[in-house]
C-alpha cells in the first residue's frame, strides 16, 4: 500500500484534543475546530503543525468539523462542516471528514474571497512565471497540475487562480491536491515516491486522495508570480497531444466562464482578466499521455519581458 | 414621426478591449460582457459619444469603414442596429416632437 499518511509519524496531541488549530494558507488564515482525532492527524501530515489560537490572529474562515447526533456516532457515525455562518453541506460519513474539510475550505474561498479573480484553475510556477491551467472538472486538471508539481514546477494550487488584480499576480495556495478515481494510479505509477494520503473510496466524487502540498510550495506559499503562460487542458484518452495556440479573444471569453466570481467583479473583473490575457500567452491542449504533455508545457517559449 | 435617433445605454459604463478582428465590451449598466464584431463596434463607439440618428450613423459608419452607403450598407446596418438593441447596448432616444 502506498499510503505516506500511514507511514508518517502521527503527531496528534500535542495540543488539548478539541482546541482550534490555525492554519495558514496563502493569503488566508483558517481556523479549525475538531474533535476528530484522525482529521487534525491528517490536516498535521499535510499541513504541518498548526499555530495554537492565541485569539489574536485575525481569521478568514472559521471552521468546524463536528460529530453528528450522539445516535449517527454509533451506527454510521457522520462529520458535519460548518463555517461561522452556514452549514453548506449535508453530512458526510465520518471517515470522509478529510475531503469535507477541503471541500468545505473550497467553498469558502470561492464564495467569500473577492478580493480575488478567482478562476477555476491549476497554477505552477517556474522561474517566477506563472502556468496557469483553467478547465472544467474531468478534464484532467488536478492530475496535470500534481504531476507538474512533481517535476519540479511550484504549485500555487490546484484549485484556484487567485488574480490580485491590483498587481496582475497570481496568489499562491498550496493545499492537497485531490486525486479522483483513475488519476490516483496514474500518479502513483508517474510518481512511487509521490506522497498520497488515504484512498476516500465511494465519496461524491468517487474514489479521493490527496497528493501532500510539496514542503517547498508550502514554504513559499506567499511569493506570488507573474501569469505567463495559459494552457486550456482537457484529457482524452488515446488521444495524441494538441497544443494550439488561441487567439485573445478566444482565451478571455473561455476565462470569464471559467472565473467564479467574474460577473460578481463587474468592471474590475473585466479589466483583470483582459490584463492577464495581455501578459499571457494562450494555448489550448488535447492529450492523451501525460509525459507528452509535461514535455510540452517545459518548452513553452519564455516570456520576452 | 420623424427618424429613430440612438444612443448607447450608460455610455460611461462602458469598458473596451480590442483584439485584431473582435473587440470586447463590458456593459456596467447590465454586467454583461460582450464580444464585437467591426460594425457593431464601430456603431456602439460611435453612440458612446453622441446620440446620432440612423441616417448620420450609415452615413459615418460607412466612411469611418471605408464601405459605399448603400443599400445593402443600409439594411446591414439596421440588423446591427437592432442587435445592439436587443442587447441593451443602445437605445432609441425619446421623440422631442409630439
Amino acid at each position: 500500500m502506498n499510503n505516506a499518511f500511514a507511514r508518517a509519524p502521527q503527531r496528534v496531541g500535542v495540543r488539548p484534543p478539541r482546541a482550534p488549530a490555525i492554519y495558514r494558507h496563502g493569503p488566508f488564515t483558517v481556523r479549525v475546530t475538531t474533535p476528530l482525532r484522525r482529521l487534525r492527524a491528517l490536516l498535521s501530515w499535510c499541513y504541518g503543525d498548526s499555530e495554537p489560537d492565541a485569539g489574536t490572529v485575525l481569521v478568514h474562515f472559521d471552521l468546524q468539523v463536528r460529530q453528528g447526533p450522539l445516535l449517527r456516532r454509533l451506527f454510521s457515525p457522520q462529520a458535519i462542516f460548518r463555517t461561522d455562518t452556514a452549514t453548506p453541506f449535508a453530512p458526510f460519513p465520518r471517515s470522509h471528514a478529510f475531503p469535507l474539510l477541503e471541500w468545505g475550505l473550497n467553498w469558502c474561498v470561492a464564495t467569500r474571497a473577492h478580493q480575488f479573480l478567482m478562476l477555476h484553475a491549476g497554477v505552477l510556477e517556474r522561474d517566477g512565471y506563472a502556468l496557469v491551467l483553467p478547465a472544467v472538472p474531468g478534464s484532467g486538471k488536478s492530475t496535470l497540475t500534481a504531476a507538474l508539481a512533481l517535476r519540479g514546477w511550484r504549485l500555487l494550487s490546484d484549485e484556484f487562480g487567485l488574480l490580485d488584480w491590483r498587481t496582475g499576480l497570481l496568489m499562491p495556495l498550496p493545499r492537497a491536491i485531490p486525486l479522483k478515481n483513475r488519476s490516483i494510479r496514474v500518479i502513483r505509477d508517474f510518481a512511487p515516491e509521490a506522497e498520497l494520503g488515504p484512498v476516500f473510496p465511494k465519496t461524491r466524487k468517487g474514489d479521493v486522495a490527496h497528493l501532500r502540498p510539496p514542503a517547498e510550495s508550502r514554504r513559499r506559499q506567499h511569493e506570488s508570480a507573474q501569469p505567463a503562460w495559459i494552457v486550456f487542458p482537457r484529457y482524452v484518452r488515446n488521444s495524441p497531444l494538441q497544443l494550439a495556440g488561441l487567439h485573445d479573444s478566444t482565451a478571455f471569453t473561455r476565462l470569464s466562464q471559467n472565473a467564479f466570481n467574474y460577473r460578481l467583479l463587474g468592471a474590475t473583473g473585466f479589466d483583470a482578466l483582459t490584463q492577464l490575457v495581455r501578459s499571457c500567452r494562450c494555448w489550448s491542449a488535447q492529450f492523451g499521455d501525460l509525459n507528452a504533455m509535461i514535455t510540452a508545457i517545459d518548452h513553452l517559449p519564455v516570456p520576452e519581458m | 414621426m420623424g427618424e429613430a435617433r440612438w444612443s448607447a445605454v450608460g455610455p460611461m459604463g462602458l469598458h473596451w478591449v480590442s483584439w485584431s478582428t473582435t473587440d470586447a465590451v463590458f456593459h456596467a449598466e447590465t454586467g454583461e460582457t460582450h464580444l464585437l464584431s467591426e460594425m457593431p463596434s464601430l456603431a456602439l463607439r460611435l453612440l458612446q459619444t453622441e446620440a446620432l440618428s440612423t441616417e448620420d450613423l450609415c452615413v459615418r459608419c460607412a466612411a469611418a469603414s471605408g464601405n459605399t452607403d448603400d443599400g445593402p450598407w443600409r439594411r446591414k446596418m439596421l440588423a446591427v442596429l437592432n442587435s445592439l438593441e436587443d442587447r441593451e447596448l443602445i437605445e432609441r432616444c425619446p421623440s422631442t416632437t409630439a
